[in-house]
């Protein structure tokens, strides 16, 4: 019943929907069709094969496939000769998107050729693993570092050659004496970092007896930034761009791939005997067992599928054509695009060197914070604290940091703002420390809460309140 | 603070198990895919196609893979590949779907589907509170005898055996079978992880040391090991830690001991271990969910998840740990036997001890006739200012319990609790009283204060 008055409504319709809003259609990306006996419908080509097309018909959330030989001849001709659109048109992408809603960051960022890495928490800071000088190390990834630190008794360890302690590094808990040194190599995952002088200093420095770092090394701003690095606390993933390090250790990761469009369509591959390739899957034979690879510089390879690793060997398992088409549209997402649909709200952030700063409101009065996944805890600057009427105690408590330690108050705020994103009725620790002219630091803390995402290339920090 | 054994009294358990349902193909939906324009009969099987091309495309990539909890007793590592209906429809790695029903998953699923599934957000309290650790299937079959003996020195007695699961070693010496401690731990494991968003995730592929030793004499030996072990290390706080290990190893029941860094190193451990002693009274380690096991394990759970509480912020943590312990213990064993048990170590030597109303089994009928006839008032602000056992008295106790119950008692109030305990452990802080009240719903600490005292009158506080 449902079905026939459809029909009826249709048919009506059919007759009118040519004159009317044609025009206003096209404009949102619809096209008139035409059936072989002359009926008409407005949609959006999703995408075809050579028997079929994908359409999402005015009105409709999800596209149909409709066989070629039902439509009009002057349809076939036009989709014979369509292309995807370099621009989606908003109905599309909103189809996409809505389609999209199951995909990560991660997902999303693979598709860019950006390797991820799973990070733990030490307490509210972010832990990954790599090698220095092919020593295993941990590498404590922090936004709030200007610069890559490493630890020197770790340093030594890794066989660095290191310089005399003239240097002074400087952080919240005042300065500590520094030296360089050189770094052969720094590997994480397929990013190569070669010849680096980085400095180092004692980073026990001023713990308490027994304490141990809980890091070897400080990946810091500049390094993140040059990475395009991208981090996503609610993923527990930082993101970076093998491609930006040194020398490529991915086979073809140097070859230029064209149009930097097309360079999305590659990604890196990982082998179970440790090589690892990049380029695109292009074909599966019948069985699913062997896969067709063509590498960036054009030349096709063949791979059976259990040589890979588990998550690509997952991931070729479940190739498709359409998935193809899949990829094909959800590269045209942003970060920002994927996150919005997760009610994230998305905040520009302003570079000072290598340190980042987000506007906000304390005690509902603007200020400044310093984005820092280093700091466990928020804080705040003694004087600034004072100046923004939240309740300082005495100086009885400690903060640690590079440099040491230094004295610290409990300091009772009633509000820290970002945007829509509120942080209320809380105790956090002031210290006396150069903040330039942020009131503080909006820490890991904070960032765990709202599942913050960072994202270097963009310049964006994307909060949201669960 | 430590837990002591009072009594044993154990009641039979009851478990249920059942399997994840596989979906069928009946679960296409082919309504609203059938083109108004077009051929019908030849459209809608083209309908079908389309509908399964265009799901096709978020099974071949999209959302990331996870375990999946349904308190029926399964898990199941998938990806999500849609929601229908009631049903999240699940894909493994050998890609098979699954089925589950929404209201039967974990809050962190529920919560996992509102913001990848687009399931509207009253799915997370649209559930029941359920006992997720009484749920899960039987782990025993998962257990491991590892063969190596777990060797801390070279005297035989420090020299163990030990059972592998999932998430823990139980390290075991005498007769003592390590089957049902091993199988609370588990269960208790899940039941968080049922609850807390990163519970998982933070465990990671650690295991937790947990040790069973039957005889005093080779207890004894333990603890000699570890008051010399923490000769060894460095810092203020191992003074404390060596303070109290010396003066209450022999009285208490249970101890948490931290291990040496090569140990932890080798075995990928926790730092710290739970270490029981047995001696004559077996019952509570021949029973899964045994009243005392319960009671530790359950409070080193959620210890262990929040972390560390900085001291100028820790106001109710102690009532929250205790509270959830001794609710997961009356819960899951039916009654307590747990006393508490603490050294004061700053102004003198000496052990200080407390424990709930007599009767184990009484303690919410016994409160509610006190909170009725006026004779105890829950006041929140009392609550949160036990800091140290000595300041408890037995009606302290059990308003402890009281209140995690109350945390804990609906399903809405289980989603704050999981929201309040995700902020303690980011915040390292408890939250003030005001706080506390908004993430419950509430404006004033004084309306929390008012619910929690009509929950306690109520027959739904047991």
């Amino acid at each position: 019943m449902k079905i026939l008055s459809s029909r009826i409504l249709v048919l009506l319709f059919a007759g009118l929907a040519v004159a009317a809003g044609l025009l206003f259609a096209e404009e949102e990306g619809y096209r008139t069709f035409t059936d072989a006996k002359g009926r008409t419908l407005e949609a959006i080509v999703v995408s075809k094969t050579d028997t079929a097309v994908n359409l999402l018909i005015k009105g409709r959330e999800n596209p149909v496939e409709v066989a070629l030989k039902l439509l009009s001849s002057k349809d076939q001709a036009f989709l014979k000769s369509w292309v995807p659109p370099k621009v989606p048109s908003a109905e599309l992408k909103k189809l996409f998107l809505k389609k999209c809603r199951t995909l990560t960051v991660r997902e999303l960022l693979e598709l860019r050729g950006y390797e991820s890495f799973k990070f733990t928490f030490a307490n509210n800071s972010l832990i990954i693993p790599g090698l220095l000088n092919g020593k295993k190390a941990r590498f404590l990834v922090d936004t709030g570092a200007h610069n890559t630190i490493l630890h020197d008794a770790f340093a030594k360890e890794a066989g660095c050659r290191m310089g005399p302690y003239d240097e002074v590094v400087a952080g919240v808990g005042g300065t500590a004496p520094a030296a360089y040194t050189k770094v052969d190599r720094i590997q994480l995952g397929e990013t190569l970092l070669l010849g680096k002088k980085l400095l180092c200093t004692d980073l026990t420095n001023g713990l308490p007896a027994g304490s141990k770092p809980k890091e070897d090394a400080i990946i810091g701003g500049e390094l993140l930034a040059r990475l395009d690095a991208v981090i996503s606390y609610r993923e527990r993933l930082i993101f970076l761009r093998p491609d930006l390090g040194d020398k490529p250790e991915v086979a073809d990761v140097g070859e230029k791939a064209g149009e930097k469009e097309s360079q999305f369509d590659f990604r890196i591959f990982k082998l179970k005997d440790g090589t690892t390739i990049r380029g695109k899957l292009v074909a599966k034979n019948e069985s699913g067992t062997g896969i067709t690879i063509e590498l960036v510089n054009g030349e096709n390879r063949g791979f059976t599928v259990d040589r890979f690793k588990p998550e690509d060997e997952l991931l070729i398992r479940r190739w498709s054509e359409d998935a193809v088409a899949f990829e094909r549209n959800c590269r045209d997402l942003t970060v920002k695009d994927l996150l919005n649909i997760r009610s994230y709200q998305s905040f520009e952030t302003e570079r000072k060197g290598n340190h980042i700063y987000v506007e906000g409101a304390l005690n509902g009065d603007k200020a400044k914070f310093l984005v820092d996944t280093g700091a466990d805890g928020s804080l705040f600057n003694i004087g600034s604290a004072n100046q923004y009427r939240c309740e300082v105690g005495p100086m009885d408590q400690w903060v640690y940091g590079i440099g040491g330690r230094a004295p610290a108050a409990v300091t009772k705020f009633k509000s820290i703002a970002v945007g829509k994103t509120l942080i209320e009725n809380r105790r956090i620790l002031s210290a006396d420390f150069s903040s330039r002219d942020s009131v503080g630091i909006y820490g890991g803390d904070f960032m765990r809460e709202l599942d913050a995402v960072i994202t270097y290339r963009e310049m964006r920090l994307f909060l949201r309140q669960r | 603070m430590i837990g002591e054994r009072n009594s044993s009294i154990l009641k039979d358990r009851e478990l249920s198990f059942s399997k994840v349902s596989r979906a069928s193909k009946k679960n296409i939906d082919t309504d609203g895919f059938v083109p108004l324009a077009l051929e019908l009969m030849q459209l809608r099987l083209l309908a079908i196609t389309a509908l399964l091309s265009v799901w096709s495309y978020s099974v071949s990539i999209g959302a990331e893979e996870r375990v999946w909890t349904s308190r029926k007793g399964a898990d199941v590592t998938a990806q999500l590949l849609r929601v229908e209906g009631g049903e999240a429809i699940l894909i493994t790695p050998l890609l098979k779907t699954v089925t589950l029903k929404i209201e039967d998953l974990s809050l962190v699923d529920r919560l996992y589907l509102v913001e990848y599934g687009g399931v509207d957000p009253s799915a997370v309290t649209k559930s029941e509170v359920g006992v997720p650790e009484k749920d899960a299937r039987d782990m025993s079959k998962t257990f491991e005898r590892v063969k190596e003996k777990f060797v801390l020195g070279t005297d035989d007695d420090l020299q163990y055996d030990m059972l592998k699961t999932e998430h823990f070693y139980v390290i075991t010496q005498g007769k003592i079978r390590p089957m049902d401690v091993a199988e609370v731990a588990e269960r208790l494991w899940r039941g968080m992880a049922f609850q807390h968003v990163n519970f998982r995730e933070d465990w990671g592929a650690r295991r937790k040391l947990i040790f069973l030793v039957e005889d005093k004499k080779a207890y004894a030996k333990l603890g000699d090991w570890y008051k010399a072990h923490l000769l060894t290390l460095e810092g203020e706080h191992m003074r404390d830690v060596a303070v109290r290990a010396r003066m209450l190893w022999e009285e208490s029941s249970s101890q948490t001991i931290y291990m040496p860094d090569p140990i932890v190193a080798k075995l990928n451990i926790f730092g710290t271990a739970k270490a029981f002693q047995i001696g004559d009274i077996k019952n509570s380690y021949t029973e899964v969910f045994g009243a005392f096991p319960t009671h530790s394990l359950s409070g080193t759970l959620l210890s262990e998840f929040i972390g560390g509480i900085a001291d100028y912020a820790e106001d109710g943590a102690m009532a929250l740990r205790i509270g959830h312990a001794y609710y997961k213990e009356i819960k899951l064993a039916g009654h307590t036997e747990t006393s508490l048990l603490d050294a004061e170590v700053y102004d003198q030597d000496e052990i200080v001890k407390a424990k709930g109303f007599d009767d184990g089994t009484k303690w919410a009928k016994t409160l509610r006739e006190l909170v009725r006839k006026g004779k105890v008032e829950p006041s929140l602000e009392k609550l949160l200012g036990w800091k140290e056992v000595k300041d408890l008295t037995p009606e302290s106790i059990v308003l402890c319990y009281s209140f995690a119950y109350y945390l804990q008692s609906t399903p809405e109030r289980l989603n704050s609790f999981a929201n309040m305990i995700r902020r303690v452990q980011y915040d390292g802080a408890m939250p003030v009283p005001l706080e506390l009240a908004k993430l419950y719903g509430f404006k004033t600490s004084k309306e929390f204060e008012t619910d929690w005292t009509e929950f306690i009158k109520s027959q739904d506080f047991k």
